[in-house]
C-alpha cells in the first residue's frame, strides 16, 4: 500500500501560516486522509508580515492576508477549527485533547503552534500595543493618521517597520531601543548604525540606550518613563521586544522543549508521529551545526513543507540557509544565514551610498549576508551559506566577481 | 474555446518556464517533470512577472517574493500570495505547444492590479 492509500488523518495544531501552507503540501503531496487544522485565534489562518507592512499602511486590503479560502477547504477536506484552544495531546493514544473536554483521533500531529510577543510585566492597556495579531493590528491602525503619536518600545523589525508605518501616514515617532544602535545582536555594531540612520533619516526621532522603566496610561496619553530618566508621551505605545514560543501544548504533552518545542532535521519531536514546524520550533540545522529558532516567514513556509513531506514518508531534511526582509523607509533589507558569531564583516559595495551586501564570514566560513537595497546579491549569498563557501574576502569585494561562482569552492 | 500554437516544444526544456504572448494574452509556459502546463504570467501577490520565476518541485515559484504555485491547480501553496492563478489547457502535440484560450481572454487574464487601476481611472 502506497503512503497516499493510507486513509489516515493528520490533525496540525496551529491554524497559522505553517499549520496553512503545511496543509496546502500535505494534499499536493498525496495524503488522501482528512486533515484538520485546530487554532485558538478567531481568524481563519492568516500571514502576519503585512500586519507591520501593507495592511498596516492600508496598502492591501484585509482579504489578502487570509491564506486558505473556505471553498477550497470543503473542496479538499480540511476541516479548519478556529477559536478552538488544544490542552495536549495524549502520549498513548496520540489523539488531541481540546481543553472543552472533547478528543481528535490523530494518525500524524503536526505542532504549529507558533509564538507570542514578549511582553512587559504590568504594561497593559487601551494605548498599549503588542503587535502580533490581525486584532492588534487593527487597533494600531486608528493611530496611523497625521498627528498622532507613536511610540515604539523596541527598535527591532517591528518597531521599525510600525515606524515607518506611522511616518507614511504623517504620525510622529519615537522609537525608544535599549541598545547602542536597533538589531546590535544580530547584525552588529556597524550595521545596527545603518539600521539607526535608515530609521532617522525617515523622520523618526530614535532614542537608543533607553530601556523602559515604566509605562502609565492616562485617557488621553500614554507616558512612558525609560531607565534613564527621560519621559516620552504619546498616543499610543507599540512594543516590539521579541517573541516566546507557545510550547505549552507541547509541554503538556510531555514532548522535549528548550527555548522551543525540539525537531531534528526531519522536524521530527521526541514523540512518534508527531512533528513541528514555524516559530514554535528549535530545530537542529545540519548547515549551522547547532539549534535555531527563528520567527521567519520564510521558515514557516519551508519548515512546513519539509515536514509536511515527512508525515508523507517521503524523509526529507530541513537544511534550507534561513532568509528573511524587511521593507522600511523606502528600504529593502534581506538577511540570510545565522551568525551567532563572526570573525569579519566584508562589504560588497559601498556602505555610505546605502547600496550594499554586508558578508558574516567565521573563521572564513560565509555565515550570513546581509543586503540594503542590493536583492541581486541575494541569490548568490544564500548559494555561499549553502555551501559553506570559504572565498577570498577580495573577490566578495570585487564586483565584477559573481557571487555564485565563489560558492563552490 | 479554441486551440493556438504557442511555442515548439524544445523552446521550453523541462524544468523551465518561459513567457509567451498569443492574442494579447501574456502566458507562463512551464515543463515540470515532462509535462506543459500553462498559466496566467502574473503572480496573484503583486503581478510580478512567474517567467522570471523558477520551476520548483514545490511548484512554480515566484521570485519577487517566494509566492509558490501548484502546477496543476493554480492554487498558492506558499504565500504571500493568496489568490490561485489562472490555468489554460495545454496540449503538445507533434512537438509543438498549444494553449486553449477563450475570445474574452486578454480581458480576462489582464494583470490584476493593472486591471483594478483601469477600472478605478477610467
Amino acid at each position: 500500500m502506497s503512503v497516499t492509500d493510507a486513509p489516515e488523518t493528520v490533525v496540525i495544531v496551529g491554524a497559522g501560516q505553517a499549520g496553512a501552507v503545511a496543509a496546502r503540501t500535505l494534499r499536493r503531496r498525496g495524503h488522501g486522509g482528512p486533515i484538520v487544522l485546530i487554532g485558538d485565534e478567531k481568524h481563519r489562518p492568516y500571514q502576519r508580515p503585512p500586519l507591520s507592512k501593507e495592511y498596516l499602511s492600508g496598502e492591501q486590503e484585509r482579504d489578502e492576508c487570509f491564506l486558505l479560502d473556505e471553498k477550497w477547504c470543503v473542496d479538499n477536506n480540511v476541516d479548519v477549527r478556529i477559536g478552538t484552544a488544544v490542552d495536549r495531546i495524549d502520549p498513548g493514544s496520540r489523539a488531541v485533547e481540546l481543553v472543552d473536554g472533547s478528543r481528535v483521533q490523530a494518525d500524524s500531529v503536526l505542532l504549529t503552534t507558533g509564538a507570542r510577543a514578549r511582553r512587559i510585566p504590568g504594561v497593559e492597556g487601551e494605548r498599549v500595543i503588542y503587535l502580533r495579531t490581525l486584532d492588534d493590528c487593527d487597533q494600531l491602525r486608528a493611530h496611523l493618521v497625521p498627528g498622532q503619536r507613536i511610540i515604539t518600545v523596541g527598535g527591532g523589525f517591528i518597531g521599525s517597520e510600525v515606524a515607518s508605518a506611522g511616518r507614511a501616514a504623517g504620525a510622529d515617532v519615537v522609537v525608544l531601543e535599549a541598545l547602542d544602535v536597533p538589531l546590535e545582536r544580530v547584525l552588529g555594531a556597524q550595521m545596527g548604525q545603518v539600521c539607526a540612520r535608515i530609521q532617522r533619516s525617515g523622520g523618526v526621532d530614535l532614542m537608543t540606550g533607553h530601556a523602559v522603566e515604566a509605562v502609565e496610561e492616562r485617557p488621553d496619553k500614554v507616558i512612558v518613563r525609560t531607565q534613564q530618566g527621560v519621559t516620552v508621551e504619546g498616543d499610543v505605545v507599540v512594543i516590539g521586544i521579541g517573541t516566546i514560543a507557545n510550547t505549552e501544548v507541547a509541554q503538556r504533552s510531555g514532548i522535549a522543549v528548550e527555548g522551543g518545542v525540539l525537531v531534528d532535521e526531519y522536524c521530527r519531536t521526541d514523540m512518534s508521529q508527531v512533528f513541528a514546524a514555524g516559530d514554535v520550533t528549535s530545530h537542529w540545522h545540519p548547515l549551522f551545526g547547532q539549534r535555531l529558532r527563528v520567527e521567519h516567514f520564510d521558515n514557516a513556509n519551508k519548515q512546513a513543507m519539509c515536514a509536511a513531506k515527512n508525515i508523507v514518508g517521503r524523509a526529507t531534511v530541513f537544511d534550507d540557509p534561513h532568509w528573511f526582509w524587511s521593507d522600511q523607509f523606502g528600504v529593502n533589507l534581506q538577511y540570510s544565514g545565522h551568525a551567532p558569531q563572526w570573525t569579519d564583516l566584508v562589504v560588497r559595495g559601498d556602505v555610505d551610498s546605502g547600496c550594499f551586501t554586508a558578508f558574516y564570514l567565521d573563521d572564513g566560513v560565509v555565515r550570513a549576508a546581509l543586503s540594503v537595497d542590493r536583492g541581486e546579491d541575494v541569490f548568490g549569498s544564500k548559494e555561499l551559506i549553502a555551501h559553506q563557501a570559504r572565498p577570498d574576502p577580495a573577490a566578495l569585494r570585487d564586483e565584477d566577481t559573481e557571487l555564485v561562482d565563489l560558492a563552490a569552492g | 474555446m479554441d486551440f493556438y500554437r504557442v511555442a515548439r516544444s524544445g523552446q521550453v526544456p523541462d524544468g523551465t518556464v518561459r513567457r509567451f504572448f498569443v492574442n494579447e494574452v501574456e502566458l507562463a509556459v512551464a515543463r515540470w517533470e515532462g509535462d506543459v502546463y500553462i498559466t496566467s504570467n502574473y503572480c496573484t501577490h503583486l503581478d510580478c512577472l512567474l517567467s522570471s520565476g523558477h520551476v520548483t518541485d514545490d511548484g512554480l515559484l515566484c521570485s519577487c517574493h517566494g509566492s509558490v504555485f501548484d502546477f496543476q491547480t493554480g492554487e498558492p501553496i506558499v504565500p504571500p500570495a493568496t489568490k490561485p492563478i489562472s490555468l489554460f489547457q495545454a496540449k503538445e502535440e507533434n512537438g509543438e505547444i498549444f494553449v486553449g484560450l477563450e475570445p474574452d481572454a486578454a480581458i480576462v487574464h489582464a494583470p490584476r492590479r493593472r486591471a483594478e487601476f483601469e477600472a478605478e481611472n477610467g
